[in-house]
C-alpha cells in the first residue's frame, strides 16, 4: 500500500454523523477535512463541520448514488489535490476497486490494502485464513453440494441443525434450516429448485446452523510492521433483521478467560491476514460459550464509540496514523478497559409499526448533556429526513463505571433526548434498557422477538396524560362562542402554543 | 354545539380504552376520577409540554381532523377520538351494524419505489400476508394486508415510484 509521510487533507467520502466524526479527528490532528456536497442534501448539517466543501460534479442522470461513484470521487480528490480519502462505513468502505483506484492516483485510502479487503470480502478465502490461524469456525461443506447423497453425508458430519444456502445466494431465497435428517431430502430438493428458479443456478452449500447465538465482535488495529493489538469486544446481539440497534462494551456474556480466548483468536486471524488498519472480527457465541468466526469488517464500525469510551482512544486517529505509515505506539499491555459503555442508535423509524422509516423535518431537537454522555448526530433542528439515505440520524453513547450505572444513566439521557417532527427509536431503546432479561445480561439475537413484551416503553401515566391532552385540545376548540371573545384565562392555550 | 355537553370521552382507537372528563364549556376540563393540576407550556426550543406533579412530558399533535387526534407523547404514538356520551353511543351502535364487507384503500406510507408486487386482482389474502415490497430509505418495507379479503384492484406495478399517500391497492374486506 502506498503511504505518504504527510497527510494534509482528507476527502470524506461519506455523509451524516460519520462525516462529522471523521472531520473532528482530522481537525484535531491538524489535517484539513474536505466534505462533499450533493444535490440531495445541499444544506446538510455535516457540511457545516468541514474546512472545505467540494460540490459533487454534475453527472448524467440515473447513475449510481454519489458516494458509490468511484471515478467521480477519485477525480474529485485528484483535481483538488487532496492527499487521502476516508470512506467511513457503508458505501465504498469495503470496496477493493475503490482502494485500488485511490492508490493508482496517488491518493492514500484510509483502510487496509486492496488485497486484504478482497480476501476478507470473499467468504471462502476469509475462512481459509481463519483456518490457518486456528480460529474456530462453524462446520460447512467445502464447496457446492451437488447430490442428495453428498448432502446427507456432509449434514451428518456437521451435525444438525444445518442451513442450506444457495451458492449464488442472497435475500433468503433458496435458504432452508434443517433440524433433523428425516427432513433433509424434502428441504434439500426445495432449496435446489428455489435456487434454480431465483438465480438460474442449482448449486447450494451447507453450513452448521446456530440457534439464537450471541453476536460479539472484537475491535483490532494493526500497522504496517506486523503489530496487531485488540481493543476489547462489543456486544451486538440486540438486532432486528440483522440490523444492530443497541450495542455495549464490554459484553456481559464474556468472562476474563473467554475474553482472552476470543480476543486472542481475533488477533491471530488479523496477523495471519497481514492486517494493517482498523478492523473488526465478528464472532457468533453459542449457549455453551463456544465461539465461531463469522466475518471480518475492514472499516470503522457504526458502534466504534463504545470502544472509544472504555479505552479512551480515538479509533479514527489510529486509523489515520496507520494509513500514513506510522508504527503503532501502543502495546497490548497499554490497553486498559475501563467502565461500561452503551450506544443507542436513534433511527427515524416507528417501532410501533414494524420499524417502518419516518420521513419529515426535525422541527425541534434537544440533546442530553453531561459527563460521560456523547452524541454523534447527523441532524440539527431544521434538518430533513429524506428517503435518499438510511434512517439513522443520531447516536447516543453513554459511559459509566458499571453496567448497572450505565443503564440508568442512558435511561435518563434518553428521557432528555427530545425530537419533534419525526418518530424515532427512542421509546424502543427505553424498553430494551428497562427489560429484566437485558438487565440480567442474559440475552441473545432472539431478544427482540422472544424477550420483549412491548417494543416501546410508556412512561408513568403517559396514556392518561395523552388522553387529557386530546380532550383538552378538543374542549378548547369547542368553547361556548359567547365566552371566547371576552373570557380568556390561563387555560386558553390555543394561540399561545401555536399548535398546527 | 358542544357547549351543552358536560362530559367528554377520549377513546383510544387501538385499545378502545376510555378516559372520561368533565368540561365547563369554557375549555377547562377535569378527569372523572383523577384529581389533577395540569400545566401546558411551550419552551424556547419549540417543544410543547404537559405537566402534573413530578411528571413533565413533551407532546406534539401529529395530525388532527375534527375529533380525531394522533399524538406523540415522549415519542410514543397515541390515537384518540374525542367523543361526547351521545356520539360514543352512536359509534358503538354503528359498529355493531357495520356491513360485513367494506373496501380498504391501501396508500403508500412514504415515498419510495415498488420493488415487487405479490398479488393480483382477485387474489384472496389473509391478515399479515405481504402484498408488495416498497423500497424507501435503503430498506425494503413489506406492505401487509391488515385483514382477510380479496384484492379488488392493484394500482401499481414493479418499478413504479410512489409519493406519500398514493393509492397502492384496493382490498375488499371479508369477515
Amino acid at each position: 500500500m502506498k503511504t505518504k509521510d504527510k497527510i494534509n487533507s482528507i476527502l470524506i467520502a461519506n455523509r451524516g454523523e460519520i462525516a462529522i466524526r471523521i472531520a473532528r479527528t482530522a481537525q484535531k490532528m491538524g489535517i484539513q477535512a474536505v466534505g462533499i456536497r450533493t444535490q440531495k442534501e445541499p444544506n446538510a448539517h455535516y457540511l457545516g463541520q468541514m474546512d472545505v466543501i467540494l460540490d459533487f460534479p454534475e453527472r448524467e442522470k440515473n447513475q449510481v448514488p454519489e458516494f458509490l461513484d468511484i471515478e467521480s470521487l477519485v477525480l474529485l480528490a485528484k483535481r483538488n489535490q487532496v492527499d487521502a480519502i476516508h470512506p467511513g462505513y457503508g458505501y465504498l468502505s469495503e470496496n477493493a476497486d475503490f482502494a485500488i483506484r485511490c492508490t493508482e492516483e496517488g491518493i492514500v485510502f484510509i483502510g487496509p490494502s486492496p488485497r486484504i479487503i478482497q480476501n476478507m470480502g470473499d467468504k471462502v478465502v476469509a475462512k481459509q485464513i481463519a483456518g490457518k490461524a486456528g480460529v474456530p469456525m462453524l462446520g460447512s461443506s467445502k464447496g457446492s453440494v451437488v447430490t442428495l447423497d453428498d448432502a446427507t453425508v456432509i449434514a451428518s458430519q456437521i451435525g444438525y441443525p444445518i442451513i442450506i444456502k444457495a451458492s449464488a445466494g442472497g435475500g433468503g431465497r433458496g435458504m432452508r434450516i434443517v433440524r433433523k435428517e428425516s427432513d433433509l431430502k424434502q428441504m434439500y430438493l426445495s432449496a435446489v429448485s428455489e435456487a434454480t428458479l431465483a438465480f438460474n443456478n442449482p448449486s447450494v452449500f451447507i453450513e452448521k446452523y446456530l440457534e439464537n447465538p450471541h453476536h460479539i465482535e472484537i475491535q483490532i488495529v494493526g500497522d504496517n510492521f506486523g503489530n496487531v493489538i485488540h481493543l476489547g469486544e462489543r456486544e451486538c446481539s440486540i438486532q432486528r433483521k440483522h440490523q444492530k440497534l443497541l450495542e455495549e462494551a464490554p459484553s456481559p456474556a464474556l468472562d476474563e478467560e473467554l475474553r482472552k480466548k476470543i480476543t486472542g483468536a481475533a488477533v491471530a486471524l488479523a496477523k495471519e491476514a497481514g492486517y494493517m488498519s482498523l478492523g473488526t472480527v465478528e464472532f457468533l457465541l453459542d449457549k455453551q460459550k463456544n465461539f465461531y468466526f463469522m466475518e471480518m469488517n475492514t472499516r470503522v464500525q457504526v458502534e466504534h464509540p463504545v470502544t472509544e469510551m472504555i479505552t479512551g482512544l480515538d479509533l479514527i486517529e489510529l486509523q489515520i496514523r496507520v494509513a500514513r505509515g506510522e508504527k503503532l505506539s501502543l502495546k497490548q499491555s497499554d490497553i486498559k478497559l475501563k467502565g461500561w459503555a452503551i450506544e443507542c442508535r436513534i433511527n427515524a423509524e416507528d417501532p410501533q409499526s414494524g420499524f417502518s422509516p419516518c420521513l419529515g423535518v426535525v422541527k425541534a431537537l434537544r440533546i442530553p448533556k453531561g459527563n460521560g454522555i456523547r452524541i454523534d448526530s447527523g441532524v440539527v433542528a431544521g434538518s430533513e429526513v429524506t428517503p435518499h439515505f438510511d434512517s439513522m440520524i443520531s447516536k447516543l453513547i453513554v459511559h459509566a463505571d458499571t453496567r448497572e450505572e450505565v443503564i440508568e444513566k442512558t435511561l435518563k439521557a434518553l428521557s432528555e433526548f427530545q425530537i419533534k417532527g419525526v418518530k424515532t427509536t427512542i421509546p424502543f431503546d427505553k424498553a430494551v434498557l428497562r427489560n429484566e432479561v437485558f438487565r440480567l445480561g442474559d440475552f441473545d439475537t432472539s431478544f427482540i422477538e422472544k424477550d420483549m413484551d412491548s417494543l416501546v416503553y410508556r412512561e408513568e401515566k403517559e396514556e392518561l396524560l395523552a388522553a387529557f391532552f386530546a380532550a383538552h385540545h378538543y374542549a378548547e376548540q369547542h368553547q361556548t362562542p359567547s365566552l371566547v371573545d371576552n373570557d380568556e384565562d390561563a387555560w386558553t392555550i390555543r394561540n399561545r402554543l401555536n399548535f398546527k | 354545539m358542544n357547549s351543552l355537553n358536560k362530559e367528554l370521552i377520549a377513546l383510544n382507537k387501538e385499545s378502545n380504552a376510555e378516559q372520561r372528563f368533565s368540561t365547563d364549556g369554557q375549555g377547562k376540563i377535569q378527569h372523572s376520577v383523577w384529581d389533577n393540576d395540569l400545566h401546558f407550556e411551550t419552551d424556547e426550543d419549540g417543544f410543547n409540554f404537559i405537566s402534573t406533579g413530578d411528571l413533565r412530558y413533551p407532546v406534539e399533535i401529529v395530525s388532527h381532523h375534527q375529533n380525531d387526534y394522533e399524538l406523540l407523547m415522549n415519542g410514543v404514538s397515541y390515537n384518540f377520538s374525542v367523543e361526547t356520551p351521545f356520539s360514543i353511543r352512536r359509534k358503538k351502535l354503528l359498529a355493531t351494524q357495520a356491513s360485513e364487507s367494506t373496501s380498504i384503500r391501501l396508500k403508500a406510507p412514504m415515498p419510495g419505489k415498488i420493488l415487487e408486487v405479490m398479488v393480483r386482482t382477485g387474489d384472496s389474502v389473509k391478515a399479515g400476508d405481504t402484498l408488495l415490497i416498497l423500497e424507501a430509505m435503503k430498506m425494503q418495507n413489506a406492505i401487509l394486508a391488515s385483514t382477510k379479503g380479496v384484492i379488488k384492484k392493484v394500482h401499481v406495478k414493479e418499478g413504479d415510484t410512489t409519493s406519500k399517500s398514493d393509492l397502492l391497492i384496493e382490498l375488499e374486506k371479508e369477515a
